[in-house]
């Protein structure tokens, strides 16, 4: 009896990983061909800036979620790459939240309790992260 | 050099990061940093916001088939995970008591010990065939995982937990004062401490340092350090590498992951070291 679902819990696991993979970098990957149809480098290659221009310190990208729904409301390439950016740091946080209820369906009170706290601590920290800069 | 010479080289770079990231347990922030920093000379700050993210990239990139061939330790790892997050949770806290010298000092000298040690038992890899760990009973931690260099199925028991929580605890405080995954110092946790094969050490460390990372990758957004123009092709490159990586280590013999660690550890522990004295 245990082997099989154990082995049902590592492909709910593996499969909630790959979407999570597979839609984040989808988003990125459009979100950057964006940015460079929007900043003309496919017309005038004569006028190609330097990349430092994009990687300096004092390069404004959005990093709060009020500035990140702008950016994405005015359909700039920039505001879809760190929705996508986003959506990567939060697969973590899903497979932990998913395998909660994989536990709990299996009646396994020890090891839910294990990655309740792990989800507890894992979102206390990033909320707090976010809230205190 | 244009943006899109930009984009494409680093994609290429943060392409083999994943690949050794996936193969060693390492997040690949060891290379993104220093590749940032000293090739592309983007700012410090903005390179580790690259490197945090590149580590979730690696993560769960990598544990899409570890999870799904066994080879991650999945009930070991988010048992562990408990201790990690802690770790990165209160590494804020740590940071203010002890100077930040110090702990890069002190990491290095326990990453140089595990290289010497792991080095020293290369020969003779002893998998348990049982265990008193009441920890490890409790929560069955123990596993299995059907080697392909090897053509068998593998058991192993777990045992050493405490100790195991003890500097799984260490490598979270770590991973929030370096942006790094600490995988260096999971996987000879793993390995040494509760005897957990090299390569379903190397598997369970990947699949956990994602959950490490994005407790702290909050922080990091909010203060501006991760620019999408940098973090877009690190992300898109390690995952690509990632997942090439996480096909190979299976057939790979595992001698050859503890050799190619060794080696990781020794420079990660000067790279540190560097930094403690500096």
């Amino acid at each position: 009896m245990k082997p099989r679902s154990v082995k049902s819990i590592e492909l709910v696991i593996s499969l909630v990983l790959q979407i999570g993979v597979v839609v984040s970098s989808g988003i990125i990957l459009i979100g950057l061909v964006l940015f460079f149809y929007q900043h003309g480098q496919t017309k005038s290659p004569l006028n190609v800036p330097d990349y430092h221009r994009y990687t300096s310190a004092s390069y404004f990208f959005p990093h709060s979620f009020k500035a990140m729904k702008a950016s994405l409301r005015a359909g700039q390439g920039i505001g879809l790459m760190t929705l996508g950016i986003l959506l990567l740091v939060l697969t973590p946080i899903l497979r932990v939240s998913t395998s909660i209820l994989l536990f709990l369906r299996q009646r396994d009170r020890p090891m839910t309790l294990v990655t309740l706290v792990v989800l507890l601590v894992l979102a206390g920290s990033f909320f707090l992260g976010v809230a205190i800069q | 050099m244009s943006p899109l010479d930009f984009v494409i080289s680093l994609s290429v770079a943060s392409f083999a990061a994943g690949l050794l990231g996936s193969l060693a347990g390492l997040g690949g922030g060891v290379i993104i940093v220093p590749v940032l920093t000293l090739l592309y000379h983007v700012d410090i700050r903005l390179a580790i916001g690259a490197s945090i993210l590149s580590v979730i990239a690696t993560s769960s990139g990598a544990a899409v088939t570890y999870v799904r061939e066994r080879l991650a330790n999945l009930r070991a790892g988010m048992f562990l995970e408990v201790a990690t997050t802690i770790g990165a949770l209160t590494g804020a806290y740590i940071t203010t008591l002890v100077p930040s010298s110090v702990l890069f000092v002190l990491f290095s000298a326990v990453l140089a010990y595990s290289a010497f040690a792991m080095f020293h038992k290369r020969h003779g890899v002893s998998v348990l065939s049982a265990s008193n760990d009441r920890l490890a009973n409790f929560f069955h931690l123990h596993g299995s995982y059907y080697d392909q260099s090897e053509h068998r199925e593998i058991t192993y028991k777990v045992t050493g937990t405490k100790l195991g929580l003890a500097l799984m605890y260490i490598a979270g405080n770590i991973s929030a004062l370096l942006g790094v995954g600490s995988g260096a110092l999971k996987v000879p946790a793993m390995d040494m401490a509760m005897h957990i094969p090299i390569k379903a050490s190397a598997a369970t460390s990947d699949f956990m340092i994602g959950v490490t990372a994005a407790a702290s990758a909050g922080a990091y957004f909010a203060r501006g350090q991760i620019n999408p123009f940098i973090a877009a092709p690190v992300a898109i490159g390690v995952l690509v590498g990632a997942v090439v990586g996480s096909r190979l280590l299976n057939r790979i013999t595992p001698r050859y992951i503890q050799a190619l660690f060794v080696v990781v550890l020794i420079v990660v522990a000067i790279e540190m070291l560097q930094r403690g004295i500096t």
